[in-house]
């Protein structure tokens, strides 16, 4: 199995601020992500709400697609999210919805990761029979 | 000074936990780095419990002390000698001190301890059930525990003044059936369209089923306002987590170092806060830790228990809760049975756990020591499933296991009102 290397910003804080809610979260960051699917066909960005992402709670993911050469956004994508703790060997116990809120942009729902540890989210962007991964590495704590 | 250092900048010194993370803090001349005190701090206060919007009655009192009178209830029982308590007794941490319980007959898991259950997501073992009210109808009708049904609860219910002016003064006016009064049991008994219990539910019209299974339901309802006072805090642990918050360094040295040391062990070399943690020590979802067959009837856990949940007549999107929103019930509404689930059973508290023995899902293990001795080894092939690779065998010593069991001392909360601990006089006020 060859996969490209994906793109991935990662905008880490450093240190902490008081305590106050609406500090910088200093935990489980970034804030937006950025990755390339697989073979190179979307750029896919989410967002997490609530953001951070929290542990044990449910939380969604805004999602925006673009076609990674600027190209007009091909019609009747389908997305599809999933997630795992590849050191684990396992994953969510949920199978998030995916409702599409505008073009290119989707809103993905139920998901909870139960464990403090390296994740990996997953989203497809399938057209056709044609199905590709953006993975997107992070630390839960 | 000597047994007790504390490092801390000068500037922090709001009484708030980001501000605990920079301080290294030295007790009985052991040292507990910023990440520990972070991950300690997790785990205590306990808070109230989460609202609950399925229950209409959780927090209401007078449904809390009928709830308690229907608890110790014998009556509900078909030989009107079993209730909830006896495999719940309150003296014995509301467990039953069996390695798998016996009501009418013996059934195969241990009964869990009703400590802290509010806080739960999901109820049983393997889930099953996704609220207290509706779980608290399953051993009511389970022809191996209580052997009732919910036509002859109804009848009792109605037919008892006490019990009919209590839940009339809580819920609402007990309905007239269109059934006679010659017909005194009856119960869906699902996949089983022969048994006699079955075919007098059918002979019902739905206006009865509906009548019938709403008054059922208001009593787990009565019940689940009961357990949520079933609350254990205030142990030696949360003393001392207190005592950093507050740097309040009494507090801090009232545990022994053996305590200290099994702290350390847990939230660090042991892992064991990846799952036990929170300030109930669980986190409140499901595992496999590898557990064998031995001579246990298999038992698949959480796999059949999501299947199990989502067709549940009395689940919190169901005809009987309170609120079916979606948005209050995602983990319900979004949970799916997945391979993985084979063999996970749910995260366990550890709140009073040296008291709650014996320990599994079948009480396989009479001690504590045996609990250490499986996660030292790990070297027992998974009844079903595999092992969740985040567990490695971790080798305790001896002197670990002491120091973990100190540890475990530390989490026995203080005792609960003697007036909740037995049947009230009446079940209303
Ligand atoms: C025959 C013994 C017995 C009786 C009677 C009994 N229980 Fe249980 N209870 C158990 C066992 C065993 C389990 C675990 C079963 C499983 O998970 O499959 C359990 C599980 C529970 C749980 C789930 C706790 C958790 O952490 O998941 C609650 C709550 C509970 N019982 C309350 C009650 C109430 C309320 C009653 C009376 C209506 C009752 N029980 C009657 C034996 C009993
Ligand atoms: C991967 C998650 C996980 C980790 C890590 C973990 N546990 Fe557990 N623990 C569980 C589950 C799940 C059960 C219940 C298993 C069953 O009954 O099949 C359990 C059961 C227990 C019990 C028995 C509780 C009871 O009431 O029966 C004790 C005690 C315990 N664990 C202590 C520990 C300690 C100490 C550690 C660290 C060395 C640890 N656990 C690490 C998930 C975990």
């Amino acid at each position: 199995m060859m996969r490209k290397l994906n793109l991935f910003l990662l905008l880490s804080f450093l240190g902490w601020s008081g305590c106050s809610e609406d500090s910088a979260p200093s935990e489980n960051t970034p804030t937006v992500h950025h990755s390339l699917t697989a073979r190179d066909g979307y750029e896919v960005t989410y967002k997490p709400n609530p953001n951070p992402i929290p542990l044990n709670d449910h939380f969604a993911l805004e999602i925006t697609v673009t076609s990674a050469d600027k190209s007009e956004l091909p019609a009747n994508l389908i997305i599809e999210v999933d997630a795992d703790m590849p050191t684990h060997k396992h994953g969510i116990n949920t199978v998030p919805t995916i409702r599409s809120i505008g073009k290119g942009q989707f809103l993905a729902e139920g998901l909870l990761f139960h464990m403090a540890g390296d994740w990996e989210i997953y989203i497809d962007v399938i057209r056709g029979p044609v199905r590709e991964r953006a993975t997107f590495p992070m630390t839960l704590k | 000074m000597k047994s007790l250092l504390v490092f801390l900048m000068l500037f922090l010194t709001t009484a708030c936990d980001n501000h605990l993370n920079s301080i290294s803090i030295k007790i009985h001349g052991i040292e507990f780095s910023p990440t520990e005190i972070t991950e300690i701090l997790k785990l205590s206060p306990l808070p109230p419990p989460p609202p609950n919007t399925h229950n209409a009655y959780a927090d209401n009192n007078h449904a809390a002390l009928f709830g308690q009178f229907l608890f110790f209830e014998t009556r509900l029982s078909s030989n009107n000698k079993v209730s909830c308590a006896t495999c719940h007794q309150p003296e014995t941490h509301w467990t039953d001190g069996l390695k798998v319980s016996v009501g009418l007959e013996q059934v195969s898991k241990n009964s869990p301890t009703l400590w802290n259950t509010a806080y739960n997501r999901w109820q049983f073992w393997d889930g099953r059930k996704d609220s207290l009210w509706a779980q608290s109808l399953a051993p009511l009708e389970n022809t191996l525990e209580m052997g009732g049904n919910r036509l002859k609860v109804f009848r009792l219910v109605s037919d008892d003044r006490a019990l009919r002016e209590a839940y009339e003064k809580i819920f609402d006016a007990i309905p007239k059936l269109d059934t006679g009064l010659t017909l005194m049991d009856a119960c869906p008994v699902p996949n089983n369209p022969k048994d006699l219990l079955q075919l007098a539910w059918s002979s019902l019209s739905d206006d009865d089923h509906i009548r019938i299974s709403r008054l059922f339901s208001n009593l787990g309802k009565a019940i689940e306002a009961f357990e949520r006072k079933i609350i254990s805090k205030s142990a030696p642990f949360d003393r001392f987590v207190e005592g950093i918050r507050r740097k309040n360094r009494n507090d801090m040295e009232s545990l022994s170092s053996e305590a200290l040391r099994g702290m350390k062990l847990f939230i660090g070399k042991g892992q064991c806060i990846l799952c036990h943690t929170g300030p109930n020590f669980t986190d409140r979802e499901f595992h496999n830790i590898g557990l064998d067959r031995g001579n246990f009837p298999l038992a698949v856990g959480r796999f059949k228990g999501i299947e199990q949940v989502k067709t549940d007549e009395f689940n919190r999107l169901g005809n009987y809760s309170d609120d079916r929103s979606v948005l209050s019930n995602k983990a319900l509404h979004y949970v799916t049975q997945k391979p993985n689930n084979l063999g996970e059973f749910k995260t366990p508290t550890l709140r009073n756990i040296r008291k709650t023995g014996p320990y599994m899902h079948d009480g396989r293990f009479e001690n504590l020591h045996q609990v250490f001795d499986f996660y030292s080894k790990l070297n027992q092939k998974p009844a079903l499933g595999h092992r969740e690779e985040s567990l490695r065998p971790l080798n305790f010593t001896d002197k670990e296991i002491t120091d973990l069991i100190a540890f475990f001392d530390s989490l026995t909360g203080a005792p609960l009102d003697d007036s909740l601990m037995q049947k009230p006089d009446s079940p209303g006020r």
